[in-house]
């Protein structure tokens, strides 16, 4: 029965333990660890600050207190150890920031010390090279001694800088042997051209001279040897120096002064060998000789030699044998001016004697004196009066006058020689006008560029010439006809400020005449723009094209 | 450039703050929550122990009107037993789920004081970092 009744079962169950979130504690262990991060960072703030301060006072202490190179060695020589010289490991203040700093002020102080120490010396190596005191394997060996000496000296104490310092040097050992090199190979190479240019200054000539005098000789084999082909068996030895100097600009223009050498030397000797007695006793027929090529001994050479060089040798004997004209003449006139002097001064004193033996004695003297400087006419007119009115002593004083000061001023005569006639002033004139024209026409040679006394003038020299005395005449007429005289310095001034354009349309026109006259033997027309393969298609030869070209050269430069 | 670094140190230091304060009153929110889940799970623990005192009342009625139709002495005997300990677990029940209850709301405001204490710490974190900013921002200046 029981069983059937209804029963009332449990049900309840006790409630989950419930789970809590500790945020609180998350944040509390969150808000210590920012301020423990914080503290952190101010800590290291306040530690950085400090020990930036403690750096600077060790680096100022190490500059204060540097350690030189001298110390380093002196205590290397001495068998101490040099990091006893320097703070931070062994030294008063430790391994400290301060000692460290003080430590690597000291190493970068000494470092830089023994870097300008060694570039000085390196420096000076460089000096003692250039002045030749030090060879090239000495310097080697002392950049090399250098190197490692400076850098051992510090890699005791701190490796680190040693191999920098060492790196240093040796990028300065580099360049400085470098150079070393470069002015050691630079001075041979001075020393070579100085060796050139002496053989060329002073051995070549001698040598080349010897060889042309020495004239043509004979091979082992009887073959006949020129002077040029021995003169030629130079150049390879020339050649051979300059290949070792290997400068092209010096070697061109060493081979350039060896040829104008060798040419200077052909012109001397032939120029020499012309200007002897045979030759300089009839000048003309001695350049006609000259032209043709008879030379004797000389001929093969001077037929050899370039045209310059054949013109250039005409002209050195031209100039000899007008300077040797030029001294004969010069003695000639002294001595006929002399004579003239002694003359007139005869004659002035003949004029004041009284008539008798005495006088007739000065008379035979006048003409003793006078004979062969004076014609008949002159002598007579000094010794007897044409005209009675004429005082004739006073035209001998004013001749004497003219001829010893040079005066040309009529007026001046006048006045320094009163009681002069007309007639007489007259003569006088005509006597200062022959004096004007002779010293022009010597004005006139030297502004032409020939030579005093030269005989025979070249074409150019002969053009220049007649151009300046055309000029010269037609200045001198304007002068004669504005004052009855004419000042031949006045003359010459005026001419040679126009020298240069009256030279210049001359030697123009002349080149034009000279294209003409070229063109008329061949039968074409020529100008200045014939190129030089139409003169070639014109037949003309080439000492005809050179000639035709250099007149070209002065129509086109003159343009 | 200097207006820069003390425009960029301001905005860190008011950037710290501010995220103190959102994280105090997200907390804040939080704590409330907790609260009120508390309160409503307290709430769910008494109307379970009321239903379950109900259903043991309920059980006893059943089982004495049954003893009674059958002619059996409804308040002795079996019956009165079986009464006896449908009444006794029904109160059990009634106590268990009632301290339920009570368990809920403790750990509900337990929970909401946890969350007010993370938001305080929080806001201090903010101020802590806005100081942090500004003191790094001066000694920064005092090194120019």
């Amino acid at each position: 029965m029981a069983e059937s009744l209804p029963r009332y079962r449990s049900r309840a169950l006790l409630g989950d333990v419930p789970r809590l979130d500790f945020a609180a504690g998350r944040e509390q262990v969150r808000l210590q660890s920012q301020f423990t991060e914080t503290l952190n960072r101010m800590s290291q703030f306040a530690f950085g600050v400090a020990e930036e301060e403690a750096r600077e006072k060790g680096l100022q202490y190490g500059a204060e207190n540097p350690v030189t190179a001298e110390q380093i060695r002196e205590a290397s020589a001495s068998g101490r150890d040099p990091e006893t010289l320097f703070q931070g490991k062994r030294g008063v203040f430790g391994r400290t920031v301060f000692g460290e700093a003080a430590r690597a002020a000291q190493v970068a102080s000494v470092a830089s010390e023994i870097q300008a120490e060694a570039q000085s010396k390196m420096g000076a190596l460089i000096v003692g090279v250039e002045r030749g005191e030090v060879d090239l394997d000495a310097a080697r060996n002392d950049i090399q001694s250098m190197l490692d000496g400076y850098s051992n000296a510090l890699i005791k104490v701190d490796p680190k800088t040693s191999i920098r310092l060492r790196a240093a040097l040796a990028t300065d050992a580099n360049s400085t042997f470098l150079k070393i090199t470069q002015t050691y190979f630079k001075k041979q190479d001075e020393l070579r051209k100085v060796g050139v240019d002496a053989w060329l200054n002073n051995v070549l000539p001698g040598m080349i001279q010897a060889h042309i005098e020495a004239g043509a000789t004979l091979d082992p084999g009887g073959g006949k040897i020129t002077p040029q082909q021995r003169i030629d068996t130079l150049k390879p030895i020339l050649m051979n120096q300059l290949a070792q100097i290997g400068d092209d600009t010096y070697a061109r223009q060493a081979m350039d002064k060896f040829d104008k050498t060798v040419s200077r030397a052909r012109v001397n000797a032939v120029s020499s060998f012309v200007s002897q007695d045979e030759f300089m006793r009839d000048p003309s027929g001695a350049l006609t000789r000259i032209r043709a090529g008879n030379l004797g001994s000389m001929s093969d050479l001077y037929k050899s030699m370039p045209a310059e060089e054949q013109e250039a040798v005409r002209k050195n004997f031209m100039e000899e044998a007008g300077r040797i004209h030029t001294l004969t003449e010069r003695a000639v006139k002294d001595s006929e001016d002399k004579a003239k002097n002694d003359v007139f001064d005869l004659a002035a004193k003949y004029w004041l004697m009284p008539d008798g033996p005495a006088r007739d004695v000065v008379r035979n003297k006048i003409i003793e004196a006078g004979r062969g400087v004076m014609s008949f006419d002159q002598l007579h007119s000094l010794m007897r009066a044409t005209d009675e009115k004429e005082n004739v002593p006073l035209e001998i004083e004013a001749q004497r006058l003219i001829r010893r000061t040079g005066v040309t001023d009529i007026s001046e005569i006048q006045r320094r020689v009163p009681g002069l006639q007309p007639k007489q002033l007259r003569r006088l004139q005509d006597m200062i006008l022959d004096a004007g024209d002779r010293r022009l026409r010597e004005g006139i040679r030297t502004m032409a560029g020939i030579p005093d006394g030269l005989v025979q003038m070249t074409g150019d020299q002969q053009r220049r010439f007649q151009a300046l005395t055309e000029e010269a005449e037609r200045l001198k007429s304007e002068a004669i006809a504005k004052t009855g005289a004419y000042d031949p310095t006045i003359v010459l001034g005026e001419l040679r400020g126009a020298k240069e354009r009256i030279t210049a349309d001359k030697a123009v026109d002349d080149a034009k005449a000279a294209l003409e006259g070229y063109g008329a033997q061949k039968g074409v027309k020529l100008d200045e723009n014939t190129s030089e393969k139409e003169l070639a298609r014109m037949k003309f030869t080439a000492p005809e094209i050179r000639e035709i070209e250099r007149r070209q050269r002065t129509i086109l430069g003159d343009r | 450039m200097l207006w820069v670094a003390v425009a960029s140190v301001a905005l860190q230091a008011y950037s710290s703050y501010s995220q103190g304060q959102q994280e105090k009153k997200l907390y804040g929110q939080q704590a409330e929550q907790a609260r009120f889940q508390g309160r409503v799970q307290a709430t769910q623990y008494e109307q379970q122990a009321n239903r379950m005192l109900r259903a043991s009342l309920e059980t006893q009625a059943m089982a004495r009107a049954r003893a009674a139709a059958g002619g059996v002495d409804p308040f002795s005997g079996s019956a009165g037993f079986v009464q006896d300990l449908s009444a006794k677990e029904g109160l059990e029940d009634f106590k268990i789920m009632q301290d339920n209850a009570e368990l809920s709301r403790i750990s509900g405001a337990t929970q909401g004081s946890i969350y007010e204490d993370a938001g305080r710490y929080a806001r201090r974190r903010g101020l802590l970092g806005a100081a942090t900013a500004i003191g790094q921002g001066v000694a920064s200046y005092g090194k120019l």
